[in-house]
């Protein structure tokens, strides 16, 4: 088929033509570019007719594409008309859906409203032909108003016959209620009426028997009255209900004013029990008495006995006396004997006199006071027991001397004084240079004691220092700082007073080397004479132990290498932590006493020589324990055994330890005159302790009155007070041995008295817990008890009161 | 016919060797594998201080906190033992040192006390008690006189002592004691190389209180020689049986662990043999163990103090063939008796000792024990039981004669006279005898109330290859209220007996051989300790019941209904009633208004 036949419409057909036309370009085309047809006989000429024909080409070309977008546009608008057409259609159908859908619903409608079965098809209304007879206007109108005229009839009937129902029931209402008030009252009535016939009788033998019948009378009447009026007004029966009413407060008020006739108060409305025979208000008094007297006179003294703790009595004023000083002011007259073997009667006197003038002269601290004697002139002492004597001064001529020269002898406690005899003074003199040099000899020589004694007496009379009117803080001011600091210092270090220490030598090391020691002979040598000194004091075992591997603590800082000095060092504040507490076996004794500790330290040969820093010292006390010593072995050997000769330095140290822990003074040099001083100091320390361990008792036993004081604290505290006195009378008599002897027992009655095992009881069932374990018990017995005792009371009152109004 | 063992004879040997010295210190450790893979290793540290030093209060080897203790208590000889576990004798064999260096379960302790007569021996025995539990921080201070016996024949002093006019042998326990590290340091601190050195640096607490058993002790004797130089002489032992497989295990990682598969040995003989089933076949070699393995540590040099003795201070009993490896330079002693070998310590140079896995082919043989005993509680209910005590003689030949001695505490009281003998055979055949048949001697101290305990002491002898079993029956006593510990129905330890074969019996040894019971445990009946309170308030109830009633027949008045009625209207209850009916009427009134 020819595409003519096809296209026919006249837009295209420019198209179609234009098309044939380019077709025909191209052949031309080709037939030129042909290279079998040499229609040109060059190729140029051929190639200028081909660029001809072929720009024709492009002219036919660029037509047939703009026809092309022609179709092209037009083809759109074709489709846009054909889209907005087939919208127009939808719209259109849809509108016409709904149509149909509202003319269906009507339909539905118009079907439901006419087969609606409405009310007033089923009222039951009066018939017409009544209702026409009724009304006969209606007659005429039509069948939906007659309907309407009949059913608003129907209406008002209704409503009229309601109304009338109301109120016939009120009216039922109202009748029921008077129906049952009158019932109320009927029985009321009855009730009071039975009452009134009872209370007019009864009232009336009552009044009868009390024979008082005056202030009753009225009320009598008043109800006699009463009940006339209920008999003779039976009808209205609520008009006297109303009057009982209205009499009965003023009834009752009457009554009132009149309390012995109680009885008749409960007369006015219940009817009353017989009254209580006497003897049965009696027996109950004494019921209830009797219970009483059994808690009072057997329960409370078997409670009082049972629960009391026994409490010795004790003389606590004077126990508080001592411990404020009041009793005793410790003194120290110190007896000093002089001899003077070449000196005549008369100037020895003298010499005497004048000295013990000086003496006097330069003591500022009155509790210690230098007494001089004469050896020979012990006549009269001979009668009472004579003092100690605490120094011996002897006068020794001396030819070739300038000055008087003393020396005091280091075994025994005597002072040689040299002089020349031209220095011997004349009779007339008052102040002579050999008495000032004694006297100022003696002076130095207490001057620590004194300082030691007033800083004891000035640290346990703190409080009542003005009390005793000790001056000796003015002692210890006199004396210098330094010495003062240094007693202190001792002081602290030094053990407290025992009766027995325990000494117990150590040798440490840890390594395995020494493991050995000429303890016994150490020990023999150097220890035991200083013992033996102090045997009037105390009493001391020894022990000695060996004790290898014992390193240091390991808290302890480990010592340092000085390069400088080529040693090892311990730091001085480290040396507490040296000793192994937990390591290291240094328990204390067994038995009473304290332990002192002496360590002989070996260190390893790897740290030695282990020395303390910066002072060098290879010693040091441990306050109120006891003393270490490092033992450095000579260089590079090692110590397989403690020679006798290696201990001698350790056990020196050992033993001036020991004097400074045992509080000994430092000087003077002389051993047997520093133990004389430790005798007064610990004298005057165990009086004081024991003193101030009375205040405390006293003080505890007034602070705690629930602990119990058995009778042997009352003897020990008998026994410390007897010892007391007889301590302070000895000091006054300068008999110190006797005094620390006494000192000693009353510090020991003391420290038992205080300690005593069975003061410490503890309450192991509070008041509380009782109470709570014995409520159930006490609680129901008490309560009616009290309450029967309340009761009691009360009537007793009321009876006296009774009594006194008539 | 009772063989003493060589191992016993070893250990005899050792303790009769120290007498003769005089101021020394020796120690040693002997090393034993036992059956079942344990191992016994017996440290034993001996030190002697001159009497006259130690008079004199000079200690060298002799501890100064003992020293002090012993002078204080007046104590002449001193035993202390600190126990735990049970010594298997079935398979374990007899006890080391013949057991007289073991105590019952618990603490157990006895000493020779020089006092004038019994009261001042208690006072002192009281002291010693007292000082040795700060000591050992051991609860030895709750001996008190009802855990305190004096037996009679049981022990005898095993020091020289001058006179023994004197002395008063006290013996105290505490069976309920639990002996752990804290009884041990004390018990180092002791020795004069104090655990640092020697073979005690091996002791650790860690280990020890692990062991099957163990035991503690320390004794302290005067010797003398007949040339007249006396020694207080102190002997610390620690004996234990450690399991070598549970001490080879790590400390970081204890718990057990099961072995590989490919490690199990199997028997592939068995039917039932397969990947996933196993019957183990038991190891013919034996198991390799090292001191530093089973202890957590070496032996770090000998102590220097210790005189090593030239038998060596380390002793390992197994056989001669056994490889064993000691570090270079070590000297090894190997005994005649083909199972001893001893090495000597260097100081400072540790010391360790491996054996390792290999076939075993000959064991070091234990002995029969002398005497087997088993003592049980019977019975049942709160108020009776029984006792039953069982002696086996294994001897085929030989009647054995021994001592038997158990104390019993108040609370249980035996009826001696039901004391009844059974003897069987050891072809199975039952007999009742009268036990007079057995008992040769009686000594029986009856118990007093919360004052002292029942001791029982019987001689007894049992016929050659057979059992005889004692029974007799107690009562339960009831305690007050405070006498019950904390953990009332836990039970109540009853000591252990102790069974003492006569000297006689051992033929060489002189020395008698020990052998204690396990510790029982006694249910006593326990109450409700809410009791007291309970009793107090019921009866303050019923009491306070009782007295309101009676007071209230005596104090009140008694009218009829009619008038208790009237007398009522008078009562407040009364007239708050009226209020509230006048109330209601009221209420009433005002609704009736609004209807």
């Amino acid at each position: 088929m020819a595409i003519r036949d096809i296209v026919v419409n006249p837009s295209l057909l420019p198209v179609l033509n234009l098309s044939a036309e380019t077709r025909d370009q191209c052949m031309q085309l080709l037939a030129v570019l042909d290279p079998s047809a040499d229609s040109y006989p060059d190729s140029e000429q051929r190639a200028l007719a081909a660029s001809k024909e072929q720009k024709q080409l492009f002219a036919l070309l660029a037509r047939l594409r703009g026809l092309n977008r022609d179709a092209i546009l037009r083809v759109r608008e074709t489709k846009q008309a054909t889209a907005e057409a087939r919208q127009e259609i939808d719209r259109l159908h849809l509108q016409l859906q709904n149509l149909y859908y509202e003319q269906r619903h009507l339909t539905g409608e118009i079907a439901a409203c006419e087969s609606y079965d409405h009310k007033y098809l089923a009222l039951p209304l009066i018939p017409l032909e009544e209702f026409l007879t009724l009304h006969p206007e209606h007659r005429e109108s039509d069948e939906h108003e007659l309907m309407i005229a009949r059913i608003n009839h129907e209406h008002a009937e209704r409503e009229k016959l309601e109304q009338a129902r109301q109120e016939l029931l009120k009216r039922k209402q109202a009748l029921i209620a008077e129906n049952n008030k009158r019932k109320e009252d009927l029985a009321s009535l009855d009730q009071d009426l039975e009452r009134f016939i009872d209370v007019t009788f009864c009232s009336y033998c009552m009044d009868w028997r009390t024979a008082s019948p005056t202030p009753t009378t009225p009320t009598l009447l008043e109800l006699t009255h009463l009940v006339l009026r209920q008999i003779t007004l039976p009808n209205s029966k609520h008009a006297l209900v109303m009057i009982t009413k209205y009499e009965d407060p003023s009834s009752s008020h009457t009554v009132s004013t009149s309390p012995d006739h109680t009885m008749t108060v409960s007369t006015t409305s219940p009817p009353p029990p017989p009254p209580e025979k006497p003897e049965a208000i009696r027996t109950r008094f004494k019921v209830i008495a009797a219970f009483w007297a059994v808690i009072i006179f057997l329960g409370f003294p078997i409670w009082w006995k049972t629960t009391s703790i026994y409490r010795a009595s004790l003389p606590i004023p004077d126990m508080i006396d001592w411990a404020d000083g009041k009793t005793c002011r410790p003194v120290f007259p110190l007896e000093i004997r002089v001899e003077t073997p070449s000196l005549p009667e008369a100037e020895a006197q003298h010499l005497l006199r004048t000295t013990q003038h000086t003496l006097d002269d330069l003591n500022e601290f009155s509790a210690h006071h230098l007494r001089l004697k004469l050896s020979n002139d012990n006549v009269e002492e001979q009668l009472e027991e004579t003092a100690d004597t605490a120094l011996t001064v002897r006068l020794l001529p001396q030819d070739d001397l300038v000055n008087p020269k003393s020396v005091l002898q280091s075994d025994t406690t005597q002072l040689d004084v040299f002089y020349s005899p031209s220095q011997i003074p004349p009779l007339s003199s008052s102040n002579p240079p050999l008495s000032a040099y004694i006297a100022g000899e003696l002076q130095q020589l207490f001057t620590e004691e004194k300082a030691i004694i007033a800083q004891i007496l000035s640290n346990s009379h703190a409080s009542s220092a003005v009390a005793t009117g000790q001056p000796s803080s003015a002692v210890l001011s006199s004396v210098s700082p330094q010495l003062a600091d240094s007693i202190a210092k001792r002081l602290r270090r030094s053990m407290k007073y025992a009766d027995t220490y325990h000494l117990a030598f150590s040798l440490f090391t840890p390594g395995a080397e020494p493991s050995s020691w000429d303890i016994q002979a150490a020990v023999h040598e150097y220890i035991t004479p200083l013992l033996q000194a102090f045997s009037p004091i105390s009493n001391f075992t020894v022990d000695t132990q060996v004790q290898l591997y014992a390193t240091f603590a390991p808290t302890a800082p480990a010592p340092e290498y000085d390069e400088g000095l080529a040693v090892w060092s311990l730091k001085p504040e480290d040396l507490s932590a040296f000793i192994n507490a937990a390591e290291w076996p240094l328990s204390p004794s067994i038995g009473p006493g304290p332990t002192i500790n002496f360590i002989l330290y070996v260190p390893d040969a790897a740290q030695s020589p282990l020395v303390v820093k910066d002072s060098l010292a290879t010693s040091w006390v441990v306050p109120q324990w006891g003393g270490v010593f490092l033992l450095n072995p000579p260089n590079g050997t090692h110590l397989h055994h403690l020679s006798h000769e290696a201990l001698q330095g350790a056990f020196m140290t050992f033993s001036h330890q020991l004097l400074t822990l045992l509080g000994a003074p430092t000087t003077p040099a002389a051993l047997p005159f520093r133990l004389q001083t430790l005798t007064r100091i610990r004298a005057a320390s165990l009086l004081l302790s024991a003193s101030s361990t009375m205040g405390s008792l006293a003080r505890l036993t007034e602070s705690l009155p629930s602990i119990p004081i058995p009778a042997t604290v009352a003897a020990s505290v008998a026994t410390t007070l007897s010892h007391l006195t007889s301590a302070c009378e000895h000091l006054r008599r300068g008999r110190f041995q006797a005094a620390l002897a006494d000192a000693r027992v009353a510090e020991t009655a003391a420290e038992r008295s205080f300690f005593e095992k069975s003061m410490v009881g503890q309450m192991y069932f509070p008041d509380e817990h009782k109470v709570a374990v014995y409520l159930p018990l006490l609680g129901p017995i008490g309560v009616p008890l009290i309450v029967g005792l309340l009761k009691e009371v009360k009537k007793a009152l009321a009876m006296r009161k009774a009594k006194k109004a008539s | 016919m009772t063989v003493l063992s060589l191992f016993s004879l070893l250990f005899l040997a050792a303790l009769s060797s120290f007498a003769s010295a005089t101021s020394d210190y020796q120690e040693s450790l002997v090393l034993q594998p036992l059956p079942q893979s344990a191992l016994l290793a017996s440290f034993n540290f001996q030190g002697n201080d001159s009497q006259e030093s130690f008079d004199e209060r000079h200690f060298r080897y002799f501890p100064r906190a003992l020293g002090q203790i012993l002078r204080h208590a007046n104590t002449k000889e001193l035993h202390l033992r600190f126990t735990t576990g049970r010594w298997d004798a079935e398979s374990w064999g007899p006890r080391p040192w013949n057991g007289t260096k073991e105590g019952g379960t618990g603490v157990e302790l006895w000493a020779w006390i020089d006092a004038v007569d019994d009261e001042a021996a208690f006072a002192k025995w009281i002291t010693l008690t007292q000082s040795l539990s700060g000591l050992f921080c051991a609860s030895l201070n709750f001996i008190d006189s009802t855990r305190t016996t004096r037996p009679v024949a049981s022990f005898e002093p095993a020091g020289t002592h001058a006179s023994s006019g004197n002395l008063h042998l006290l013996h105290g326990t505490l069976p309920g004691e639990v002996v752990c590290t804290e009884n041990l340091t004390p018990f180092l601190k002791l020795l004069p190389c104090k655990g640092k050195a020697g073979v005690a640096s091996l002791l650790d607490g860690h280990k020890l209180f692990d062991a099957s058993w163990q035991s503690m002790s320390v004794d302290v004797r005067p010797i003398c020689t007949q040339t007249g130089d006396c020694v207080v002489q102190i002997d610390q032992s620690v004996d234990i049986v450690l399991d070598i497989d549970r001490s080879k295990r790590p400390r970081e990682n204890p718990i057990p662990r099961p072995v590989p598969n490919e490690q199990l040995v199997c028997d592939t003989s068995k039917p039932y043999h397969s990947d996933d089933t196993c019957y183990p076949l038991e190891r013919t070699s034996e198991k390799g163990w090292g001191l530093s393995e089973i202890f957590g540590r070496s032996i770090s040099g000998s102590c220097p103090l210790a005189e090593g003795s030239a038998d060596g201070t380390v002793c390992l009993r197994v056989p001669h063939e056994r490889d064993v490896q000691v570090p270079s330079g070590v000297v090894e002693v190997q005994k005649s008796d083909g199972y001893t070998r001893c090495y000597t310590l260097e100081p400072s140079t540790p010391f360790d000792l491996t054996i390792p896995e290999q076939e075993a082919t000959s064991q070091v043989p234990l002995d029969e024990p002398v005497l087997r005993a088993e003592r049980t509680i019977v019975g049942h209910g709160q108020e009776r039981g029984g006792m039953r005590i069982i002696f086996d003689n294994p001897s085929d030949t030989k009647a054995v004669d021994f001592i038997y001695f158990e104390t019993l505490p108040w609370f249980l009281r035996p009826y001696v006279h039901t004391l009844q003998a059974t003897i069987t055979g050891h072809d199975g055949q039952h007999h009742q005898a009268p036990a007079s048949q057995f008992i040769k001697e009686t000594f029986y101290r009856p118990a007093i109330d919360r004052e002292r305990g029942t001791q029982l002491e019987l001689a007894l002898s049992v016929p050659a290859a057979s059992t005889v079993t004692l029974t007799y029956d107690f009562e339960k006593a009831i305690l007050r209220y405070t006498e019950y510990p904390p953990d009332a129905n836990r039970g109540f330890n009853v000591a252990p007996a102790v069974i003492k074969l006569g000297s006689s019996n051992g033929g060489a040894a002189s020395y008698p051989i020990y052998i204690r019971t396990t510790s029982l445990l006694l249910p006593l009946p326990t109450p409700d300790f809410s009791m007291p309170y309970n009793v107090i308030i019921l009866t303050s109830t019923v009491i306070a019941l009782a007295f309101g009633s009676i007071f209230n027949l005596l104090v009140r008045r008694f009218v009829t209904a009619e008038e208790a009625s009237a007398m009522r209207a008078q009562t407040l209850k009364s007239r708050l009633g009226g209020r509230i009916i006048a109330l209601r009427d009221r209420l009433k009134g005002k609704t009736t208004k609004t209807e």
